[in-house]
């Protein structure tokens, strides 16, 4: 009996660890199935490609589908809206559209914004310096 | 499944088997108590020998990579395995377990399971790694494990030893250190402090009483460091705010004392070598802690002259007991231990220097207390860092050491009888019982009245040693209490159940106060993950080049953003406390604040220019509008809690 008491003791304290580990794994897990992220495709693109310095993803770790209302403003001047559905554990991709294009080509200045409007908050992204309008 | 499998096969391999195999090679008598003994040295000395290992390799320029990482470790483990197995006697491994013993182990058992439950329900609520401390520390460690070589830090605030084993574990089970691995290494640290100081509970008590007197005060001693103020700093907090160097600082001060006194007990060479193991292993693991062993040993050695002293004086054959106290001290004062310390001594420091071994960091740590948080803590504050009760039993058994070393001295028949006392003044028993008061009433000055000693280190650093001295003193407070009724007049002993009640009972209520926040769920571990998915975005969108600032007053988890940029320590940048940019002894930069708090402003934008920033990274709803509304910042990231901007 005495023989094995390190080894209960050990095997206890692993299992304590175990136990840690594992709820520290699924707790980061979890939490990172409760939000979504907004950002920039290729922040540091050199190229002067309009549509891959303005695209954005939209990042849902959610389970459930997602409606935002996109918004684009230029020098905060509504020229377009669309509406995007982004599915649970899904990324959503979102390039200017046609429409957008052509009325970009009539604003003189660099800033550009877009903004998502979803139910609990909005999120404004403006993008000044990577914009070349052609 | 397989990388929790593959974990703890890397933690028994190199936290374990090395310091095992160590133990089992050279030692020829076990009288361990309950194998606790072999367990809590493997883990110590494993941390040491890896530590030694890997700073040796280092300077053979050889990488730290996974070949390495199992070669080394193992070529250790299989040698001294051979040994083990070749010198093996069948009577060592005999161990007879006696009935009395069943008793002793099933309540050592339950009070481990006891304590077991109330830190670990305490930390599955701190599981998602977020404590700023252990975010620094995992950089270094994450350092070896990317660039497959030991970190120069180039500041004395950060010693090898603290980041060896969490990289080698890193590689070794191909676990991320962004993770609970590192807490859960330091949980088994942790919880092995608390066996090292039942240990000494023990090896103290048996050294001048009966076995069975020091087994219950190795119970109580448990008792009070493990199950009472199980949560509060030095304890459970510590583990998870991630204060790598104060915990194995408070595993190994313990066990060096613990096998000095074992080694002049027993005689035996392996005491005395685990014992140069271990100084060296916390030479080379924390600054702080070296530092206290260094002042609790210089207080004991002047004490145990002065008592040694006085008894010689008053022998008739003074020589005589001279000469019984070399033959003594003899497992430590031969010539081949002497010079074997030495030559691990000189490989060490020629392996590498600690960085806190230069005479500027020296400078800031030795000298009158420079600032108010030196000068001393409050009878109170040092209260509260003890636990009032315990500390209230550790004075209490600091009387009846007192009463002990006086009985011996005087060979005192009465008080022997008494105290149940079964040995004579001779210089183990003075040394035992030295060791534990000066212990305490060293760190009792050294937070109490630093200026005494010449001591300019934050006073309340030093107040978070206290607990361990004053647990293992409480120990032996309650015991001889309670024995001293038992001991009284019939009508007292009708007073025992009472007395015990109030012992206990008072223990519970102070002792077991901080786990009212039990289980706690961390209500920031989404905004955690966030910081996280921003730290892999910028890592992965930004150039090394590229300067970041981040938010620490706001943002959780903040300091792990380096372990998904590995760039240089200090970038990201951090906007820290306000009040830490008001030091009236110096000039600190305020860039940090401005870039933050006004970034639209001449001074915020000649910061941004100074230190070349282009990223901000902050938590939603704290300072972030005037990024959204300036045209001098674009915003490219954003989530429910977090955002970053960059630069235009």
């Amino acid at each position: 009996m005495k023989k094995y008491i390190p080894v209960i003791v050990l095997v206890l304290l692993l299992l304590t660890s175990s136990l840690l580990f594992w709820k520290g794994e699924d707790s980061l897990r979890k939490s990172s199935q409760n939000y979504t992220l907004f950002y920039f495709e290729n922040t540091q693109s050199t190229t002067n490609n309009i549509k891959e310095n303005l695209s954005f993803l939209i990042e849902n770790n959610k389970l459930e589908t997602i409606n935002y209302k996109l918004t684009h403003l230029i020098n905060n001047q509504e020229v377009f809206t669309e509406t995007i559905e982004v599915k649970g554990n899904t990324i959503k991709k979102i390039a200017p559209s046609d429409k957008l294009f052509s009325e970009i080509k009539k604003i003189e200045g660099d800033s550009f914004m877009y903004q998502i409007k979803t139910n609990r908050n909005s999120n404004n992204f403006k993008l000044t310096k990577k914009i070349s309008i052609e | 499944m397989i990388e929790l499998i593959l974990l703890n096969l890397s933690i028994i391999f190199i936290l374990f088997l090395p310091g095992y195999f160590l133990i089992k090679a050279l030692r020829n008598k076990n009288d361990d108590l309950l194998g606790i003994e072999t367990l809590t040295l493997s883990l110590a000395i494993s941390i040491a020998l890896i530590d030694f290992i890997f700073i040796f390799i280092n300077k053979l320029q050889i990488p730290i990579n996974l070949f390495t990482v199992i070669l080394f470790p193992g070529i250790l483990i299989i040698g001294l395995a051979v040994i083990y197995f070749i010198k093996k006697s069948p009577l060592e491994e005999k161990i007879n377990t006696d009935k009395k013993d069943y008793k002793f182990i099933k309540i050592f058992l339950i009070l481990i399971l006891f304590a077991v439950v109330i830190k670990g329900g305490f930390l599955l609520s701190k599981t998602v790694p977020s404590s700023t401390d252990l975010g620094h520390h995992m950089y270094w460690a994450k350092y070896i494990q990317t660039f497959n070589h030991l970190p120069d830090y180039g500041m004395p605030d950060f010693i090898i030893g603290e980041h060896i084993i969490f990289g080698v574990i890193a590689i070794a089970s191909g676990v991320t250190l962004v993770s609970t691995m590192p807490m859960i290494i330091l949980f088994l640290i942790n919880f092995c402090s608390l066996f090292a100081l039942t240990l000494l509970g023990y090896e103290v008590a048996i050294n001048f009483t009966n076995k069975k007197n020091a087994k219950i005060i190795a119970l109580l001693v448990f008792i009070t460091i493990g199950i009472l103020y199980a949560i509060a700093s030095p304890q459970t907090k510590y583990v998870s705010g991630g204060v790598i160097g104060n915990l194995i600082g408070n595993l190994f001060i313990p066990l060096l004392i613990f096998s000095f006194l074992k080694a002049l007990r027993t005689k035996q060479k392996v005491y005395s070598i685990i014992f140069a193991i271990l100084l060296f292993g916390l030479i080379f693991t924390h600054h702080l802690s070296s530092f206290v062993f260094l002042f609790i040993s210089l207080g004991f050695i002047i004490l145990t002259l002065i008592v040694l002293t006085a008894k010689t004086l008053l022998n008739k054959n003074k020589l005589e007991t001279l000469k019984k106290y070399y033959s003594e001290l003899k497992v430590f004062l031969n010539i081949k231990y002497i010079i074997g310390v030495i030559f691990l001594g000189i490989i060490l420091l020629i392996s590498r220097i600690p960085s806190y071994l230069n005479p500027s960091a020296v400078d800031t740590a030795v000298g009158v207390p420079s600032k108010a948080t030196r000068t001393g803590l409050s009878l109170m504050s040092i209260l509260e860092t003890a636990g009032p009760w315990r500390f209230f039993y550790a004075a209490i058994g600091v009387i009846f050491f007192t009463i002990i070393i006086w009985g011996l001295f005087i060979n005192s028949k009465k008080i022997a009888e008494r105290l149940e006392l079964t040995e004579k003044f001779n210089l183990k028993t003075t040394v035992v019982i030295l060791f534990p008061i000066v212990w305490l009433g060293m760190l009792f000055i050294m937070s109490y009245k630093p200026g005494l000693l010449k001591i300019d280190i934050p006073s309340n650093r030093i107040g978070s040693y206290i607990s361990y001295p004053a647990a293992l003193l409480s120990g032996f407070g309650i015991f001889y209490l309670l024995k001293l009724i038992t001991g009284a007049s019939a009508g007292f002993k009708k007073l025992f159940p009472i007395v015990f009640i109030i012992v206990l009972g008072t223990g519970i209520i102070s002792g077991l106060s901080d786990i009212s926040n039990f289980y706690e769920e961390n209500s920031e571990n989404k905004t955690i993950s966030q910081v996280f998915a921003g730290s892999e975005f910028l890592a992965e969108k930004t150039e090394d080049s590229d300067i970041i600032i981040k938010d620490h007053i706001y943002m959780p988890a903040d300091t792990w953003m380096k372990l998904f940029l590995m760039r240089e320590y200090k970038n990201p940048l951090s906007r820290s406390f306000l009040k830490r940019y008001n030091d009236p002894t110096k000039n600190r930069e305020t860039c940090t604040r401005d870039m933050i708090a006004i970034p639209d402003s001449p001074v915020g934008q000649s910061c941004f220019k100074e230190y070349e920033t282009n990223y901000v990274f902050l938590k939603k709803g704290y300072d972030n509008q005037q990024f959204e509304n300036s045209s001098n910042f674009s915003k490219i990231f954003s989530s429910e809690d977090v955002v970053i901007f960059q630069r235009n």
